[in-house]
């Protein structure tokens, strides 16, 4: 069995606010596999943003802490390594796109220096071969006419343009780890479903393995092979995509299915499957399960108790389910939930 | 299988025509821009209008038009058979009440130094519809009830709320004059995905309580289908296509609403992926003069 390209183990992060410690992360381990791509899926404070940053060395101290845990890449502890040497890895090893373009790029440098200086910074390319390479990565992102565009400044590419841009510089070194924030969350539907497709074309090419994070269930069915779904900064279920799908074992991760129009005309008379309350406030996160208070299928030991991560009994290998309650029988006995 | 007929489909409650809407340069320079280039739809009584397209496209103008936030340069806006384009800001007064707006940022809309109480009841105030504050309390109560939340809630402030609590007042609010047409901008977009269907489901309860009509503006196509009656497509400030809800899913004639349609993301995992149908919009921005060809009864379409 082939060794994992990057491993998490029991990192916990926490926030001092002024109403108190913000418990964003809660003790989460997972590992994704060379090749693999990894759909994260979560609302917001289920820790999903926060503990990739955590992971790069990109939260904000002192109001971020990381208490506990280990990220391991290629043998190293992200988490111990010294800034210099996590600088080197963040940018050549491990690429990084985020949700919003027009603050992650530089205004007044032109595209093509900005795609450069990742390249001259991680590769000692010199100017030319950095320019040429640069062109090359517009052109693998679906921009026309990439050379003449690396002296446009980023006000003049249209949203889904600079998006494609920041997934250029993100694939710039070539890296072995792609990591996509809620990359698409801005742009159009056409423009994300072009996105989605390059994403996999450069996943067969190259080879990269990928941890895209998002909210949107159409958008990791379309791109993830694993998914992870996470809530108040642990993971309720994940396993293979299409398990998971059809074949959900958590309350939360069945709701969240449930409640999408599902492509299903609605007339305008029927309502949607709706998961009542919202999300925890994670200052004061519940005792038990995280999503007990919302769960119209919680027990008593829910409440109470931090359901551990396990495979779940008799399901596809890999398919592991936080939860004390068993949720195909719980359905059995409600028909007029099918 | 049969389009629902919205209630009573004689005369539409709002009606617009021809909408043109220009935004000329700034004092920086730059280009001007056509956000309406001929902009044609009308809302019937109870009937809930998607209007989809890419961002830019003028979804939003022709929402702000529509309510008299904005001036058309050309074309009219007709509510309940009377034409309002052109009416002063004393004349249009009585038609506010009428129709409402509701956007996508429910933070935005919130002033964090008042009672969310009292931004319920402004509308009210303005229009002078309340005497005292014992009859006040009692309306901003019922309106919280019918959003699904709390009376006692109305002396808490904005950040005691979540997300989708928010946008519940802001609906509260929007519902305090009693409209019959609410212009909903994105209204679910900024929201969590567990939230999201909780709204839309006080969108529709409401329609069917209140008899209300909406223009429902969204790129959530998925969404639009669940909700909508019928669906205009938009693309660079003119109707491309526009028909019931289920034509234009089953049956796109325009390529730019094919594009759109398998951009869709689908949550079936096992199904093979498509690649999207590219379209080139800036090669074939829609021609002012290009008319809309009726295809089957009810679904037009833009000659193209």
């Amino acid at each position: 069995m082939a060794s994992p390209l990057i491993e998490i183990r029991n990192l916990s992060v926490v926030f001092d606010t002024p109403a108190g410690t913000l418990h964003a992360v809660n003790d989460l381990s997972y590992s994704v596999m060379p090749g693999e791509t990894l759909g994260i899926v979560g609302e917001s404070g289920s820790g999903k943003s926060v503990h990739v940053m955590a992971m790069l060395g990109l939260l904000s101290s002192p109001a971020a802490r990381i208490v506990s845990g280990e990220v391991l890449f290629r043998g190293h502890d992200l988490l111990r390594l010294p800034e210099r040497a996590l600088r080197d890895i963040r940018g050549r090893d491990i690429g990084m796109v985020f949700q919003d373009p027009m603050s992650s790029l530089n205004p007044v440098l032109t595209i093509g220096r900005q795609i450069r200086e990742v390249l001259q910074r991680h590769t000692g390319m010199n100017r030319p071969q950095a320019s040429a390479r640069a062109a090359e990565l517009l052109e693998l992102v679906g921009i026309p006419d990439p050379a003449g565009r690396l002296s446009h400044y980023p006000h003049e590419f249209s949203g889904g343009m600079r998006q494609r841009v920041m997934i250029a510089i993100g694939l710039a070194c070539n890296p072995a780890l792609l990591i996509a924030d809620e990359a698409t969350t801005a742009l159009d539907v056409t423009m994300q479903a072009q996105v989605i497709d390059l994403i996999r074309d450069i996943r067969q090419r190259l080879g990269t393995t990928v941890i895209w994070i998002t909210h949107d269930m159409g958008v990791v069915a379309e791109l993830a092979d694993t998914i992870q779904v996470m809530y108040a900064g642990r993971i309720m279920e994940r396993g293979p995509i299409s398990p998971v799908f059809h074949d959900p074992r958590s309350a939360y991760t069945w709701g969240l299915l449930r409640c999408m129009p599902g492509g299903a005309p609605g007339n305008g008379t029927q309502r949607l499957y709706q998961i009542p309350g919202s999300p925890p406030n994670m200052v004061h996160p519940p005792p038990g399960d995280p999503f007990a208070p919302r769960n119209r299928f919680a027990t008593e030991r829910c409440h109470r108790q931090v359901p551990p991560l396990r495979q779940v009994p008799g399901g596809a290998p890999g398919h592991m389910v936080a939860a004390w309650y068993d949720l195909p029988e719980i359905l059995a006995t409600h028909p007029e939930l099918h | 299988m049969s389009v629902p007929v919205p209630v009573e489909a004689t005369a539409p409650l709002v009606e617009v025509r021809d909408l043109v809407r220009r935004y000329t340069k700034g004092w920086l320079g730059g280009r001007g821009v056509t956000a309406l280039n001929g902009v044609s739809l009308c809302v019937n009584r109870g009937e809930t209008m998607g209007l989809v397209g890419e961002s830019g496209s003028g979804k939003s103008t022709t929402g702000r038009v529509l309510l008299g936030l904005e001036r058309a340069d050309e074309g009219t806006v007709f509510f309940d058979g009377t034409q309002i384009s052109g009416l002063s800001d004393r004349d249009m007064k009585p038609w506010r009440r009428r129709m409402q707006a509701i956007f996508q940022d429910p933070y935005g809309a919130l002033n964090p130094r008042r009672q969310v109480g009292s931004f319920i009841a402004e509308p009210l105030l303005v229009q002078g519809i309340c005497r005292n504050r014992p009859e006040m309390d009692d309306r901003v109560a019922t309106l919280l009830r019918q959003v699904g939340l709390d009376p006692s809630f109305m002396r808490r402030y904005p950040h005691e709320f979540s997300g989708g609590q928010r946008q519940r007042l802001c609906i509260a609010r929007a519902l305090a004059l009693g409209p019959e047409f609410i212009v909903a901008d994105e209204p679910i977009t900024a929201l969590d995905v567990s939230i999201q269907a909780q709204i839309v489901n006080l969108f529709q309860d409401l329609r069917q309580k209140m008899g209300l009509s909406y223009l429902f503006i969204s790129h959530d196509l998925s969404m639009i289908r669940y909700l909508c009656h019928r669906v205009a497509v938009m693309l660079r400030g003119r109707i491309v296509e526009l028909a019931p809800t289920e034509e234009i899913f089953s049956d796109p004639r325009h390529p730019y609403t094919r594009s759109l349609l398998s951009a869709i993301p689908i949550p079936d995992p096992d199904r093979p992926h498509v690649r999207p149908v590219r379209f080139n919009a800036d090669a074939n921005v829609p021609d002012r003069l290009a008319e809309m060809v009726e295809v089957t009864a009810g679904h037009f379409v833009l000659e193209h």
